[in-house]
This record gives C-alpha cells, structure tokens and sequence, in this order.
C-alpha cells in the first residue's frame, strides 16, 4: 500500500498548474474608435484622447488620428472647440463648473459622435482618513507549481466619505511618494551634508480603479472603512541601497466626484481586469460606454465622457513614528508640485515633510 | 410449431431387453434403415430393458442416452451420429441448472424447431397481474406485451435462452429457459430490488414492443461497472455517457439533453422535483445510489403524463425496501461515507421501509488543488432519504417518500453559501378493477438558498441574501386497459409554484442594512392529458398522446407598463397595474401533442419517429455558464412569456448477432422560442423587474446520434458518437436587445463532436476492471480580441458572442475492484475499489479569460494575459470500500 500511495503522490506531482497561458488564433477585425476623455473642476487634467483599438497580439500603437474635432457643449448651448495637441490629444481652454450640463461631441471621418448629456458632481470630499496594521496576502509558485502564499506585513490606509442627493459615487487615484536619506557617518571635520532623496509609488501600477459608492443593500450615509492603499513596514523593497534611510510618506489622494453611469462603467473595467473564470463567474460582459455615432447606429465606439468633480487630499505618514499611541498621519495643508523622483545634498528639497 | 427432420419421428415399436446400447443401435440401423456413426469405445457400457410402443426415434434416443456420456444429432434425414456429451452444444455453457426453467418434457428435446409460451406476469408482492408488462428475448428481439389481464402468449425457437420480463416500475426479471415444446411459465415482477449490482442501461431498442424512443431505462448493472468517481457510482454521469446527453463541465452535474440549457431537465425523485441536483460544486449528485431502485430518462419521446420541462425528464424511482429481512448497504471512501438501511416492519411484512444517508469531509481535496480560490474554499454537504412502503392490501399500495439536503460552501473567505432541498412525496396505487388502475401522486419540494456576505473591512455592511422556490403538485393518472391491443391512460395534474426571488437581511447589530424584499411569484398550472399506446398491426406500433396546459400566474403582484415603441428599463415605464393576492394577472396555455411511431423490420430492427411539443413557465435564471447553487427560478409572467419546444425525431433501432449487439441511429431536430438572453451587464439579484435585463431569443438544435453497445460476455460496453449543433438568434425589434446583430450564434452548450466509450471487463471472479474514455468539442467562448488603453491601463474588447472554441475536451477514467466473497451464504459481502478520475492529468480547459492583475492570482505571471483554467488537472485517485449484510 505504502509503494502505491507514493506512486501516486508522484504521479500527482508531475503535473503543475491548473492555471496556464492561453493563445488562441484570432481574427483580423476593423479597428474601433476609443474615446478616452476625464473632465474635471481642475483644468489641468482635462484631455481628451481619441485613438483606436489594436488586434489582440499587436503592438499597442500611437498613430495620431487625422481630421478629428472635439467640441465640449454646454446645455446652455455654449460650444467649446478643443485644442488639437496632435497624437489624438485634445485639451479645452475652459474650466466647467459643477452642477452643469454637457456633452462631448466629435467629429471623425464623417461620422458624428456623441456622448449622452452629463451632469458635473458637485465637489467631492473626505471625511476622515486612519490607517490599521493589515497583513497583505500574495501567492507565488513554487517550483513544482503548487502555490505558496507570502505574507506582508504593513498598515491599510482608510477613508471615510459622505453620501448626499447631488454626489454618492467616487472614483480614487493616489500617489505615495517615500522620502529618504543617507545620513554619512561623522568626521573629525564635522558632519558631511545628509542627502534627501524620494520615490514615487502610483495606484495604476496596482491594477484595480479604486471606486467607492454605496454598499450593497446598505443604507448608510457614509462610505465608511473604504481601503486606498496599503504601505509595507518593509520599505526596504523599495530603495536600491541599504544606506537609504525611511523618512515617511506623502501621500497624495486625488478624489473624483463621480456619476452612477460613470461608477458602472469603471466597475465594469474593474470585473474585466480581475476576471477568474471560476467556478459561477459570470457570463463576460462587453464594456460600453455614453458615446455613440449618431449617423450610424451600428458604428461602435469605446470609452467613455467622464465628468467629475475633483479635489486633491496630502498626508504625512509614518507608519515607523510613534506619536500619542498611534502612527503619524497628518493631514497637510499645502499642495507643491512634486517630481516623480530626484534627491537633493544638504537642505532637503522644499516639499519637505518631517515627523 | 412445426416437427423437426422425419427421421426423428419414426415409430419404434418392439421389446428391447437385455441387450446392449451398441446391439440397440445396430437393431434399430438393421430394422428401421437408420445408420448410426460413432466410436465403439464412446457408447457407455449399459444394458437396456426396454419395450417401446409407437414412440418417435427421438424420444427413444432422449430417453436412452438422459444422462449418459454421449449426446447425438439427426444427419442427412436416415442418420444419427453420436458424439461425447462434453462438446454437446445444446448446453448452455456455465448455466447453473438449478436456475434454469425447463419448459416440456426432456424426451422431447430437439423435437420441435419453434414453441409458444404462454403464462401470466404478475405483481410478485400482491400476486396482482401486471396489463402491458414486457417479455423480450433479446437474442432475436422478438417480444410482447401482456393483455389486461397480465396475460402474453409468445412464439420463440426451442433452445436454452434468457428472457427479459420488464414493466415499468418493476425491476427487470432476465430468467433462463429451456424451452423444449409448447408450455406454459408465469413471471413475478418486484417492484423493488436489494441488489443495486444488478441495474443494467440499455438504450430504447430494448422496449421492442412500444413506440417509445430517445428513452434510455437506467437499470445499472453499467453503473456498477462504471468507474467510481471520488468513491460514488453517479446516476447522472452514467447518464451523461449516453448519446444526445452532455455534460455541463468539468465535475459539473448539470447535464444538456440536445442542447438544452440544464434547467429544461426535470428531475423526479418518486414523482417530486429536485430543483437542485448537485452537491459540493457538482462534484456528487444529489441522489444517494444506494437507495436508487431504477431510472427512466426521456430525451425525447415524452409521454403526456410528463410536461413541466421541454428537454428531458429524469424519472427516478427510490426503492422501497426489502421485505424479507433488514439489510445494510453502506460505502467508506476517502472523500464521503454513506449508509442505508431498509427491510420489513417486523410484524407486517409486505410493508417496508428504508433510511440512509451520505457525508463527506471534502475540504482535503480542496486543498490539494493548485488554484488559489479553491484552496481558500470549504465545502460541506449531507443528505438523508427516506420512504416507508405500506401495502394495504391486495389491490392498494401507499408508498411515503422524503429527502433533505444541506450544502455548505464558501469560494472564498467572505461569502458562505449554503442550500438545501427537501423534496417529499406520496404515490398510492390501486387496481380499481381488472382492467383500471389508478396511480395517486402528491408531491412537494422545497429549494432555498442562502448567500451570507460578509463585508472585508465593516461587519455592519455584513449581509444574507435569500431566494428560493416552493412547490406542490397533484397527479392522478388512470391507466385502463379495454382490449389487448390498447393501453389508454388519462389523467390531470395541478401544480402550484412560489418563488422567492430574493431577500436581504443584515448579518449582525448594529448594521447599515436596511431589509429588503423582492415581492414572491405566483403561479398554477392546470395540465388534463389523455394518451393511448397501441399496436396498429403486427409490425407496427403507435403511440398518440396530448395534454393541454393553462398557466396562470397570480397576484398579488404590480406588473409595469411600457412604452410600446422602446425597449423595457425604467425610462420607458408608462404607468402599473396592481394585482390583488389570488388575482390572475397573466394566462398561458396550449396544446402539447405528443406522437410516435414504430415500424417493425425483419431480421430485429425497427424504425421508429416522434414529435413533441411541450411548454416550460418555469426558467432559471443565470449568467453563468454552469448551474449554479445562487441561480434562482422565475416564473412566466406578463413579460415574460414561456419556453415553447417543438421536437421531431427519427431513429433505426436494430440488434445484431443474435442480440449481443444493439445499435441505434437516432435524428432530431428542435425548435426553441423565448429563450432567455441578458442584456449586456444585466444585474439578475434583487431585480424587482427582471423583464428589464432580459432579452427574448429564438432558436434550433439538430443532431444525429450513433450508439453501439455490446450486452453481455467478460468484455462489454458501448460507444457512443453525437454530431449535434445548439443555434441561438435575438430577432427584436430594439438595438439594445440584440445580440450579434441579429445572427445566429453558438449557444454556449454547442458541442458539435461529442464521443463517450464505456469498456468493462471481467477478468476473474473477483476482480473486474472498467474504464471509460470521452472526447468532445470545446465549448464556444467569447474572447479578448482587441485591446486598448484607457486611464493607463490595458482594456480588452470582446469578439462577438461565441465566436471562438475552447481546446476539445478529453479524459479517461479507470477503475478496477475487488470482491472479497462472493459465498451466498455469507451475509457480508465486500468490496474494495480503486479508481482514478483523469488517468492521464489532462488539463481540460473549464474556462478561458483575460486578466489584466496578476496579484489576484499568482505573482509571478503575467498581466494583461489570457489564461485557461482547469479544475481538475491532475488524476484523482480514490479508494473506497462498499459493503452489504
């Protein structure tokens, strides 16, 4: 019995995941125009990037699109054209105004699209932030191909927000900049200058658009324990040199005032990049958008007009800094450009944040 | 009737008295110029006293040579030759004598060529006579049904052959005989068995004497012999080997029946519906084995008394008990363990009863799978079934059946799913007069499902979800037989539905759930029905059958009103009719004729056709590609109009080599309207309008269905070949209810190749080895086919609905047991299986999708990939021991 349970033990073993790549054979099919277009209270972000869809196994392309127009139009009947960058970037010199109507309109190779008419959120806010110790759970496999789970140790970030009539839905984007520094050892001559230096992490890098809205079936006035980001205590995995030093995080959170059509549309993205195939996982659906070619009804176009209300939120956190029992988290109160990375020999660079 | 050569008819007269057999043979070749050739050391050493007086030769010679070493046979009409007995193939090899029933007398062996029996086939508990009971010899085919009085009267050749004695109900009687010359043999039926070993399949050719088709009688001798997946023998999966019937998916026990979505199959458990087959993710079926007494399943070709379902039906029978003494079945595996127990109430012994039950402790095999939600899983279920027999008197029988069902499992740490059946019925019996006999049926079932969602970050967002379905039904069916050649049956049956679409209900205090309720449906449908099974001719047979269906769904209910010039959603409601309780706010109803045909050929062949219509106001509904626990029912309703199928089918029925082979050949084409479909994104849970998310659809399946089975010998088995296409078309008038611009498309069942082989063999005693090997088509899939970017991350754009095809589906399973006695004195009976599922580890594609984040799954692959998924990659063995005392 002994020899037959390890025959079969061994056979088991042979075979690794049940999970592998699949390439299937496709077809050639006409390329799709994508509308991509985020409308904020901020006009710095506004653009509207128009482009089209490539066969599976290509290369992402870059081709601009030629002899496209795209006018942003005011239920009141104002009309604004927007600038033409070139590469299917478009801009608009005009900052819209939450609680207003519009429609984005575009022109290409004689066909006419048009989104459905979009009313701005009103401005969006947060109601409070805290962070708890959480455990992140990660699978990796080893080399017989059974997975084994990896444990991370850290603290989950949280917010809390209003529910009202005009605004119930959001749409979250972050930014986690790690300062550190090298502190060179002392010499008879004094003390060398410390170098300051920062890195910065970014929510797209993790995959999932971070949405909040109210919970299933809940009738709670609140989104409440809503997660945003999660910092490891390991900070190491992030810096090149074991001189590097941790110095605390800004955390930048940028929170958009959504609509519910635009809260399904991102969830919709949302199921797709996180699809299983699992047992009773649903039928797929196809994501589609509030832009349609009103010439042709048969013509699809992809994206989507987002219209949302923006404000930025800055934290100081440091998750190593123990202050009154708790981990520092501050909120902070000024909102400097910050570059992606870079450091700085003796002052330290002028977003400075200390414990 | 008709006498053999004359040679074996002349007349011996004279005294024959101490002489030897030789001086005999040589007397009779001088006087009667009948020359006889043997060897003279092969005549045994004997002395006869004999005088014969006008006696045929061959009664002479039987009288003779009974029980002497050498046998003879007849030779060119003037000569006898005689031969050692040990190559005498007039005797069955291996027959066991003492079970094989002789009918004339022995002096007239070899006399006759042909001989009618003639007898009665009666009920074997209350010595009733069974009308339209079966005698088949299934050697030739040739076959008859008893009169109402249970009387049949059947010409077959002299010979040692087994006859196949069935009614339906009743198990299957194969007796032996020895039939010499014209006689009379009546047959005992019991309608119940204690030896679940002897249930055999065989396809429709075996009813001979009907008009049935695309019936298979599931009586499972094959399903004994079947490979035990993870320690059970399943009734459904041995289905699923059978033509035209295809399995969901992997480990699934939904099934399609000619390409019909899996709730277009009735189940029945002794006359109640299970709404629910499948336990621990369609691993296990619901149904115990050890307390399956037989199986009829119609894929088409359904009698009027059958209606509910427009695909196939499913008609379980659970065993009564054994009325001679108590006995035990049980089974100890490595996954789940299960007991039954059933025989007589000790002083009344005509009435039964049984109990049983099955458990696992599966969340081992869960772990050992390499995908991470399933190794993060638990999973729990039992069932205990239950019936008591009471047989009243000589004409009346009440049989009292029950089954509970509870299933716990959650696919991850935050959502706990658990459901349950209770299913109960009640079937009395009564023979009113000789010719009349009434079948009572009552029937109630019961499916609920719970979903408890607990929320990752705020307990007080932590909520349950429960939907479910109720129902009831009475069937009285009269089954009267006015001459031989008719059996008319007519009847009506009432069936009542609620369905509870869905309520949410906070899971703790305090909580930010408010408790919410989708309004319960309901319904009732009133079905008269009336059919007749008659022999046109000799060689033909017809069956007509009809049943008219009324459904009315009920109030209390709203039903929205829409504009008529856009689709249904909540901008185009006009206003709302409200409905008081009891109040009929919407009737459907039709005409659902049933036919078929049978042509007798010569040489055992029929050709049979069929047609059926039949109406379905109770649908699942999912978007899903397999059944799932969470899908809920729906009935017909103002918007929602029933599933209409028309089924027409053909076949060539035909057994060759003397009956060790039976093919068939069966056509089929069926017509489907008002399917349902989703509209892109529809949320199904909770929705107080469903009619909103739902897209109406038409739609076709054909097929052509080839099976070959070899009955008996150590070697046997069946292959079985399906070419079969599943069509579906959203033809409506708005855009937003169309899918794939108004084209055909691949129903997500569409598995045009579908190939099963099933190969058992005995190669000693005790041990015997059994096999089988399946091959089909890929399931049609929706797939990424191109991609863009938006907010910085990859999107995919789906191909049109089904447009590609997963990898084909393959898999072998073994499984080979050992009997530790086979001594019938010993009460013990034991045996040790060892099978594996998936012998060679292939790793069958369950689905294929895109993912854009790896961290979901594993790190270290790929983002923005396609990947196909398979649950079971790897062989499974088991090791199971099943006993009987």
């Amino acid at each position: 019995m002994r020899k037959e349970l390890l025959y079969i033990v061994s056979i088991a073993l042979l075979f690794v995941s049940c999970e592998k790549y699949y390439t299937p054979k496709l077809d050639k099919v006409e390329k799709i125009l994508v509308v991509e277009s985020h409308i904020t209270n901020d006009r710095r972000q506004n653009f509207v990037r128009i482009s089209t869809t490539d066969g599976y196994y290509d290369t992402l392309s870059k081709q601009s699109l030629v002899g496209v127009s795209v006018k942003l139009i005011q239920k009141s009947g104002e009309t604004i054209d927007a600038f033409d960058f070139g590469n299917g970037y478009f801009t608009f010199p005009y900052t819209p105004v939450p609680g207003d109507e519009y429609k984005l309109v575009i022109h290409h190779n004689q066909d006419i699209y048009e989104s459905d008419v979009v009313k701005m959120p009103s401005l969006p806010s947060i109601d409070s932030t805290y962070t708890e110790f959480k455990i992140q759970k990660t699978y990796k496999t080893n080399t017989i191909g059974s997975p084994i789970i990896i444990e991370t140790p850290g603290r989950e970030m949280y917010i809390d927000a209003p529910i009202s009539q005009s605004l119930k839905y959001y749409r979250f984007a972050w930014r986690a900049v790690l300062q550190w520094t090298i502190t060179p050892p002392s010499t008879p001559f004094g003390a060398p200058p410390s170098t300051n230096g920062w890195l910065s992490l970014y929510d797209k890098d993790q995959g999932l658009i971070n949405l909040a809205g109210p919970k299933l079936y809940s009738s709670a006035n609140q989104i409440k324990k809503h997660p945003m980001l999660s910092i490891p205590y390991k900070y190491e995995v992030y810096l090149d040199s074991k001189e590097k030093n941790k110095h605390g995080w800004i955390i930048i959170i940028d929170q958009y005032g959504i609509t519910r059509e635009s809260y399904d549309f991102h969830n919709e993205l949302n199921k797709q990049f996180t699809a299983e195939g699992n047992l009773f996982d649903p039928v797929l659906a196809q994501v589609k958008g509030n832009i349609h070619c009103t010439n042709d009804s048969s013509k699809v176009v992809l994206g989507f007009f987002d219209l949302s209300s923006y404000r930025q939120y800055r934290y100081y956190f440091n998750l190593w800094a123990i202050e009154d029992g708790k981990v520092i988290l501050r909120k902070l109160d000024k909102y400097p450009y910050i570059p992606d990375s870079g450091q700085t020999v003796g002052d330290p660079p002028y977003f400075w944040e200390f414990p | 009737m008709g006498y053999a050569q004359n040679i074996q008819e002349k007349i011996i007269n004279g005294k024959f008295q101490q002489i030897s057999l030789e001086q005999f043979f040589k007397t009779i070749e001088k006087e009667y110029g009948v020359l006889f050739y043997y060897q003279p050391e092969w005549i045994p050493n004997i002395v006869i006293n004999q005088d014969f007086k006008q006696k045929p030769l061959i009664q002479v010679l039987n009288l003779l040579l009974d029980r002497q070493p050498i046998a003879y046979q007849f030779f060119q009409n003037n000569s006898v030759v005689l031969y050692p007995k040990s190559g005498d193939g007039r005797l069955v090899a291996g027959t066991d004598e003492s079970q094989v029933v002789v009918i004339g007398e022995l002096l007239n062996e070899g006399r006759y060529t042909s001989a009618v029996i003639k007898g009665k086939i009666l009920d074997g508990k209350i010595n009733r006579p069974l009308a339209g009971a079966t005698v088949l010899q299934p050697q030739t085919g040739n076959g008859t049904t008893t009169n109402r009085f249970g009387d049949y009267e059947l010409e077959l050749p002299t010979g040692s052959q087994t006859l196949q004695v069935s009614f339906i109900g009743f198990e299957v009687l194969n007796q032996k005989i020895k039939l010499i010359e014209t006689g009379n043999i009546d047959f005992e039926l019991f309608d119940e068995t204690h030896m679940l070993d002897e249930v055999t399949i065989s396809g429709g050719a075996a009813k001979a004497s009907k008009a049935q088709m695309s019936m298979i009688k599931l009586n499972s001798k094959a399903l004994k012999e079947l490979p035990i997946m993870l320690g059970e023998k399943d009734i459904i999966r041995s289905v699923i080997m059978m033509p035209g019937v295809q399995s969901v998916g992997e480990m699934s026990s939904g099934f399609n029946v000619r390409g019909g979505n899996t709730d277009q199959n009735l189940v029945l458990m002794d006359g109640a519906p299970a709404f629910n087959t499948s336990h621990l993710f369609g691993f296990f079926s619901i149904i115990n084995p050890d307390a399956v007494q037989d199986v009829t399943f119609f894929k088409g070709g359904i009698p009027a008394s059958y209606g509910e379902r427009v695909s196939s039906i499913m008609d379980i029978k659970l065993k009564d008990g054994n009325t001679e003494n108590i006995g035990i079945n049980g089974g100890i595996g490595t996954i789940t363990s299960r007991l039954t127990i059933d025989g007589p109430f000790a002083k009344k012994k005509k009435s039964t009863f049984l109990i049983g039950g099955r458990s696992t402790y599966s969340d081992w095999m869960l772990k050992q799978s390499r995908n991470i939600q399933l190794m993060n899983s638990v999973a729990h279920f039992y069932d205990l079934n239950g019936s008591v027999n009471l047989v009243l008197d000589n004409k009346n029988t009440v049989k009292l059946m029950g089954y509970y069902s509870k299933d716990v499992f959650n696919l991850n740490s935050n959502s706990l799913f658990t459901y349950g059946n209770i299913i109960s019925s009640m079937n009395w019996k009564s023979n009113i007069s000789r010719n009349l006999i009434s079948n009572l049926n009552l029937a109630f079932s019961k499916y609920d499902f719970q979903l408890d969602q607990k929320d990752a970050n705020l307990r007080e967002d932590d909520y349950r979800l429960k939907t479910g379905i109720e129902y009831g039904s009475m069937k009285i069916i009269l089954s009267w037989f006015p001459n031989d050649k008719h059996r008319v049956n007519g009847g009506i049956q009432t069936i009542g539905n609620i369905i509870f679409p869905g309520e949410i209900l906070p899971l703790n205090k305090p909580s930010n759930i408010a408790t919410e309720k989708v309004a319960r449906e309901q319904s009732v449908e009133l079905a008269p029905f009336i059919d007749d099974d008659f022999d046109l001719s000799a060689s033909t047979s017809v069956y007509l059958g009809l049943r008219y269906s009324r459904y009315m769904y009920l109030g209390p209910t709203t039903v929205l009103n829409y504009k008529p010039d856009q689709t249904f959603s909540q901008g185009s409601v006009i206003d709302s009719t409200v409905y008081k309780s009891g109040e009929v706010a919407h009737i459907y109803q039709g005409l659902e004729p049933r036919f078929s045909i049978k042509f007798n050929l010569r040489n055992n062949g029929s050709v049979r056709f069929g047609y059926q219509r039949i109406h379905q106001y109770l649908n699942q509904v999912s978007n899903t590609s397999v059944i799932s626990p969470a899908d809920f029912w729906k009935s017909s309703d103002v918007h929602v109009p029933p599933l209409i199928s028309d089924h027409f089918s053909v076949g060539l029925f035909k057994t060759l080599h003397k009956g060790l082979f039976e093919t068939s050949v069966e056509i089929y084409f069926k017509r489907l309207q008002n399917l349902m479909e989703y509209k892109n994104g529809a949320v199904l849970v909770m929705n107080r309008h469903i009619e909103n998310d739902i897209i109406n659809a038409n739609g076709y399946s054909y097929g052509l269905e080839l099976f070959l089975k070899k009955i008996s010998g150590k070697l046997n088995g069946w292959i079985s070949y399906t070419y079969s296409r599943t069509m579906r078309k959203t033809d409506n008038r708005f855009p937003e209810d169309v899918i794939n611009s108004r084209n055909y498309y691949p129903s997500v069942y569409d598995k045009p190749h579908d190939l099963s082989t099933v190969l058992n063999y005995q190669f000693s005693r005790r041990w015997r080895f059994s096999g089988n090997f399946v091959l089909s088509s890929g399931r049609p899939v929706t797939l990424a086919e191109q991609k863009y970017m938006y907010l910085d991350r990859q999107v995919v754009y789906y191909s049109d609905r089904n447009k590609y095809r997963m990898p084909p589906y393959h898999r072998m399973d073994v499984s080979i047991t050992y009997d530790e006695n086979l001594r019938k004195k010993r009460s013990w009976k034991g045996s040790w299986t060892f099978s594996v599922y998936n012998l060679y580890g292939r790793e069958n594609a369950y689905s294929v999708f895109y993912r854009k984040d790896p961290s979901v799954q594993l790190a270290d692959k790929i983002p923005n990939s396609m990947y196909q998924l398979s649950i079971i990659g790897v062989p499974v063995p088991t090791l199971t021991y099943n006993f009987r005392f």
